[in-house]
């Protein structure tokens, strides 16, 4: 379980291993580890392609001409503000909407004339949509009854499920005596149950509480991992995505801001939007003003003088940008650091202990504001820094954005 | 004047309840008078019902009037299934609002006129009148208070449950026997019971479009009093207010018990 916490979410961490896709149980301590990135390969065909597709609600454009390949065995997650066409996007390719325009293609084949009931996708609902007539192990089985499987068979899958699932002593209680959390599971187990080729969840763990969401996290990635499936999971909360996918789709209005692995999304973002969605970020303005030895000199008059950010971007100078320097990318001292190259003063203005962290947002001169933040790596600070005292901010080039759009 | 407000509207309350019932009250009791008499108490007897049960005529009309009601509120339950459906699942269609319109009007139509079109109808159509006919006019009346019914319990259930059933391979006509149906039988069961009653006591309707060998219980009881009230139309009414009584009385409790909570 611990090799699939991601570290410190770093572009290009190592990924873990992906070998045990469809042979449950074969890799074990010392097993061969392979990047998973088919979307790098040019040769790999995607499992689910969306084809410019379109979908309006009366006036109202809930998809704007959205191309989106998803490849097998992958866990992709679909992240966005409320309202953006997420859930609309995933049950388009469940078959309860039908794309205004474009195509949708699963393993090859064309969608549009597939009936939901025939499609090999199946989704676990926001609202679970467990059946409150039926027990956990009816409606687990509910789908295998659909197919033409003898009742051992269907018993023996419900089995398996509800061991999967940890419910088997519940497996006679209708859904309305079960916790949050349970029914959660029987919800998953009955759309696993049919083993399908992609599993839609949508907002899977919107209805738990922090603690039970973030083991479920990690139950939701071995089960991904041990069944091989590919999983689109739709969420809002981007500290989720980042956990569990291997790629997410920031999406806004109907587009994808941004589609990368959550390192890049992090690290990396190309818009204001992206950048301001995934986590905190200091968005500093300024004017292009030249290049040297690989950097640009950027006259940035929040901070009262120039900063230099590593980035390939080509500007012209006088261009207009936007600075992003994450908070924890941010150092803070008392004395004027001398060895890097953004040095920004400012004053105390506002200090958020979380226990593990602590935030402090400095006013700088011009007005504006400075996140930062700063890992409490010991329980007693001899002097720590307070309340209306100036420090000294300062990060390196190479730990800022430079965004252009 | 507010204590004598206080006073007087328990009485009015009263007052009400008692020209409401009192009559029916009245009936019941004057059923199990032992006297051949309507108007005089002659003590506690059966007799009156066992005279019914070997009235033939009577008894011949009940039949009629029960499997009238069986049949049409059957038929008025799976179209107002129907109908209930369509205007719940179906969002906007071209006649979305004409097709409202004329699965609620006899709602609110008089049974006279009712009657009578449907009277002029059957002529038209040189239908011989008799027990289809009736049934065909109940159901029409009935479907509608159906429709009501089934679809208020509609207007509440989770779309996502019929979607997650075709989602795990059932097609639509499987999802809704397996998941919808059961989840409103009590609703269906309810607009059943009330199709039933409302059939078992419709003497106006059943008036115009009853031919010969099909006179429902109602108009045997009416065409009786008009010979003459007899203690035995009065257990025969009883039976019936008992049978009406029950009925509604189910079908209230069925669209009042909750739904399960819905997970
Ligand atoms: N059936 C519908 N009729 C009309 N408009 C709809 C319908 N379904 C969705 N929309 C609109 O389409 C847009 C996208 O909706 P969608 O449900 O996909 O959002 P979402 O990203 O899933 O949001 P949330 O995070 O709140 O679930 C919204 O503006 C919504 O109002
Ligand atoms: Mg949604």
């Amino acid at each position: 379980m611990s090799d699939r916490l991601r570290g410190d979410g770093v572009a290009g961490a190592a990924r873990p291993a992906k070998e045990r896709i469809g042979k449950p149980g074969r890799a074990g301590l010392g097993a061969v580890r392979r990047e998973f990135a088919p979307w790098a390969d040019p040769a790999a065909t995607p499992l689910i392609r969306f084809e410019g597709v379109c979908k309006r609600f009366g006036d109202a454009v809930a998809i704007d001409n959205l191309d989106l390949s998803v490849y097998r065995g992958e866990f992709f997650c679909l992240l966005g503000p409320s309202g953006c066409g997420k859930s609309t996007l995933m049950r388009m390719l469940a078959g309860f909407e039908q794309p205004d325009a474009g195509r949708i293609l699963l393993d090859g084949v064309d969608q549009a004339e597939i009936p939901p009931h025939n499609r090999p996708v199946n989704m676990m609902f926001q609202s679970y949509a467990l059946f409150p007539h039926m027990s956990v192990a009816q409606n687990i089985a509910f789908g295998l009854r659909q197919l033409s499987l003898s009742k051992a068979d269907i018993q023996a899958r419900v089995d398996e499920m509800l061991t999967m699932v940890q419910l088997t002593p519940l497996a006679r209680r209708k859904p309305h005596q079960l916790s949050g959390g349970q029914r959660q599971r029987v919800a998953l187990a009955r759309a696993l149950a049919r083993r399908p080729q992609v599993l839609l969840l949508d907002e899977p763990l919107g209805a738990l509480d922090k603690k039970l969401r973030e083991e479920t996290q990690f139950e939701l990635m071995d089960i991904q991992e041990e069944l091989g499936a590919t999983f689109l999971v739709v969420t809002h909360d981007q500290e989720e995505a980042m956990v569990m996918a291997d790629r997410i789709a920031v999406m806004n209005q109907g587009r994808i801001a941004q589609l990368d692995t959550p390192g890049r999304i992090y690290e990396e973002p190309v818009s204001r939007y992206v950048a301001d969605f995934i986590g905190d970020v200091n968005l500093l303005e300024g004017a292009a003003v030249g290049r040297e030895d690989g950097l640009w000199r950027i006259a940035c008059p929040a901070t009262g003088g120039e900063l230099l950010v590593a980035s390939d971007a080509v500007l012209t100078v006088g261009q207009q940008v936007v600075v992003a320097v994450r908070p924890e990318k941010i150092r803070i001292d008392r004395a004027r650091p001398t060895d890097v190259a953004n040095v920004i003063p400012g004053e105390v203005w506002d200090i958020g202990y979380l226990g593990d962290w602590t935030t402090y947002v400095l006013k700088l001169a011009g007005g504006e504001t400075l996140k930062t933040s700063r890992a409490n790596v010991s329980r007693h600070v001899v002097e720590p820094v307070t309340w209306e005292e100036t420090v000294f901010a300062s990060f390196a080039p190479d730990a800022a954005v430079m965004l252009t759009g | 004047m507010k204590g004598l407000r206080r006073a007087a509207s328990p009485l009015i309350l009263g007052l009400g309840l008692f020209f409401l019932y009192a009559p029916i009250v009245l009936l019941v009791l004057w059923s199990f008078n032992d006297s051949r008499l309507v108007t005089v108490w002659g003590g506690f007897s059966l007799r009156w019902y066992a005279a019914l049960f070997s009235n033939a005529a009577l008894m011949e009309a009940a039949w009629v009037s029960i499997r009238i009601a069986l049949v049409s509120a059957a038929l008025a339950t799976i179209l107002g299934t129907m109908a209930a459906l369509t205007l719940t699942r179906h969002g906007r269609f071209a006649g979305r609002t004409a097709f409202t319109g004329m699965a609620y009007a006899p709602l609110v139509m008089p049974e006279v006129m009712i009657g009578l079109a449907l009277l002029l109808l059957f002529v038209g159509l040189g239908v011989d009148r008799g027990f289809w006919t009736v049934v065909i006019a109940h159901t029409t009346v009935t479907m509608c208070f159906a429709t009501v019914i089934i679809r208020a319990r509609l207007a509440d259930f989770d779309v996502s449950l019929e979607e997650a059933a075709m989602d795990l391979g059932a097609t639509p006509v499987r999802a809704f026997f397996l998941v919808t149906a059961p989840l409103i039988a009590p609703s269906m069961a309810a607009a059943f019971l009330l199709a039933f009653t409302m059939s078992m006591d419709d003497l106006v309707i059943a008036s115009f479009v009853s031919g010969p060998g099909a006179t429902t219980l109602p108009m045997r009881i009416y065409s009786q009093v008009r010979l003459g009230v007899t203690p035995e139309i009065n257990a025969a009414s009883s039976v019936l207010i008992a049978l009406v009584v029950v009925g509604l009385g189910c079908a209230f409790l069925l669209m009042r018990r909750r739904k399960p909570a819905s997970a």
